[in-house]
């Protein structure tokens, strides 16, 4: 056999392979029906079709205990110095100045006055406004995260909400560095990306995310757009919510009830 | 013609290359991936069925052990409150109530109940000096926690 042969041989051998594989291979691309969830022992089946979620948080009843934080924290295995959701407190002086803090994510609390306030020399300033508001993904329609992942490890599901396969993550940071609202971090444990999930684990079985069975304020609901019944419905529908960094098109479904303009 | 021939074997091994591109993309992409979409079909199904660790409050009632603690918080001004906001996750408890100990938090008042800067006005708030003065009295030696509203002998409730 001379070269000639060799590479019209190879050549036929390949092709001859690829058919074979292409025509006796099919990808379950076919089998896309139903819900992914279903086979889950114990739980009432769940259908994501008949679902479309949305979380309100309602800065005005927030007291800033950190009880959301900490119930975030054993529930999901959030890793310390690292949040999925995490809670700051707005101060607006007299001569508009505006201070923003959030000691350990609010998991223990506040100190009566934020620390740039106590620090600052001479300062004379008088509060006019102070109030909390807690964070955590926006779970947007449009999420940016989605678009820059180059391996396809985190997507939005059908029922509305923003996932991180860890298992299929490579932990490059892109998704972290584009998102509008800091929401994602390297998880340090894993080395994979990791944000809230509005506990998907628990939603699909029929209970609430962990931060919102944990409020004991109520500042935190969340619920089915799905269902016309629904509180949760009703308040975006007819009260007046704002959502974080509208302008940046990312169609968030966090929505914020006593919203105000200093609100970042 | 020489030039051409060239051109060819070019062409011939790109194609080639290109197959062999599709195949190995085909044995390197995960089996589920674009059942749904851009992703791994199987991580959906993985995700949902992490076990939970907060059960709800309802658990509590079902229990005979915590019987009267249960009616007192059901009944009081704190029932809006849940059992696991201050005692922690408590479905490993519940599946094995001896072995596994919930929290009992020993200041359990003052995390949502001190006043600090940002508080809504609406929501009642303590000084704790002002409030029971120098004394070193804990808020529990007055009020319970599980249903704090003191009623004072004349009928009036104070808080």
């Amino acid at each position: 056999m001379n070269r000639r042969e060799f590479f019209i041989q190879t050549g036929k051998i390949l092709a001859g392979g690829t058919l074979l594989w292409l025509v006796g291979f099919k990808p379950n691309l076919m089998d896309s029906t139903g819900s992914p969830t279903n086979a889950a022992e114990n739980v009432p089946a769940y259908d994501w079709e008949k679902y479309l979620y949305a979380f309100v948080v309602d800065t005005t009843k927030c007291i800033g205990c950190g009880k959301c934080v900490a119930a975030c924290k054993s529930e999901n295995n959030v890793p310390n110095g690292q949040y999925r959701t995490w809670v700051e407190r707005y101060i607006i002086t007299n001569e508009h100045k505006v201070l923003v803090d959030s000691p350990e994510g609010g998991i223990n609390s506040f100190k009566n006055n934020s620390p740039s306030l106590s620090k600052g020399e001479g300062f004379s300033e008088e509060i006019v406004k102070a109030f909390f508001v807690p964070k955590l993904c926006n779970h947007c329609s449009k999420p940016v995260c989605v678009q820059v992942c180059p391996v396809g490890a985190t997507y939005r599901t059908k029922d509305g909400v923003v996932l991180i396969d860890a298992k299929h993550c490579v932990g490059c940071g892109y998704c972290v560095q584009s998102c509008p609202y800091g929401a994602r971090y390297i998880n340090i444990r894993t080395h994979t990306a990791d944000k809230c999930s509005w506990c998907y684990h628990r939603i699909t079985k029929g209970l609430l995310p962990a931060c919102v069975q944990a409020c004991p304020r109520g500042a935190r609901l969340f619920g089915n757009l799905k269902d016309p019944e629904s509180e949760i419905k009703q308040i975006i529908d007819k009260e007046r919510v704002g959502v974080l960094k509208q302008a940046e098109g990312t169609e968030p479904n966090v929505y914020y009830l006593g919203f105000d303009k200093e609100i970042i | 013609m020489q030039d051409i021939k060239h051109i060819i074997r070019c062409i011939i091994l790109l194609i080639i290359l290109f197959i062999v591109l599709i195949i190995g993309k085909t044995f390197l992409t995960p089996k589920s991936f674009g059942q749904y979409g851009n992703y791994r079909g199987d991580s959906v199904k993985r995700i949902s069925e992490i076990p939970v660790k907060f059960k709800g409050s309802d658990s509590c009632s079902s229990a005979e052990c915590h019987k009267d603690n249960y009616k007192t918080w059901q009944e009081g001004i704190h029932s809006v409150v849940n059992c696991e906001t201050c005692h922690g996750p408590g479905n490993a408890h519940t599946q094995n109530p001896e072995n596994v100990d919930m929290v009992i938090p020993e200041e359990p008042c003052l995390v949502c109940h001190q006043k600090i800067t940002g508080r809504p006005g609406d929501f009642p708030q303590v000084e704790p000096k002002s409030h029971y003065g120098d004394k070193n009295k804990s808020c529990v030696e007055c009020h319970n926690a599980h249903s704090p509203i003191i009623e004072n002998e004349k009928g009036s409730q104070s808080k």
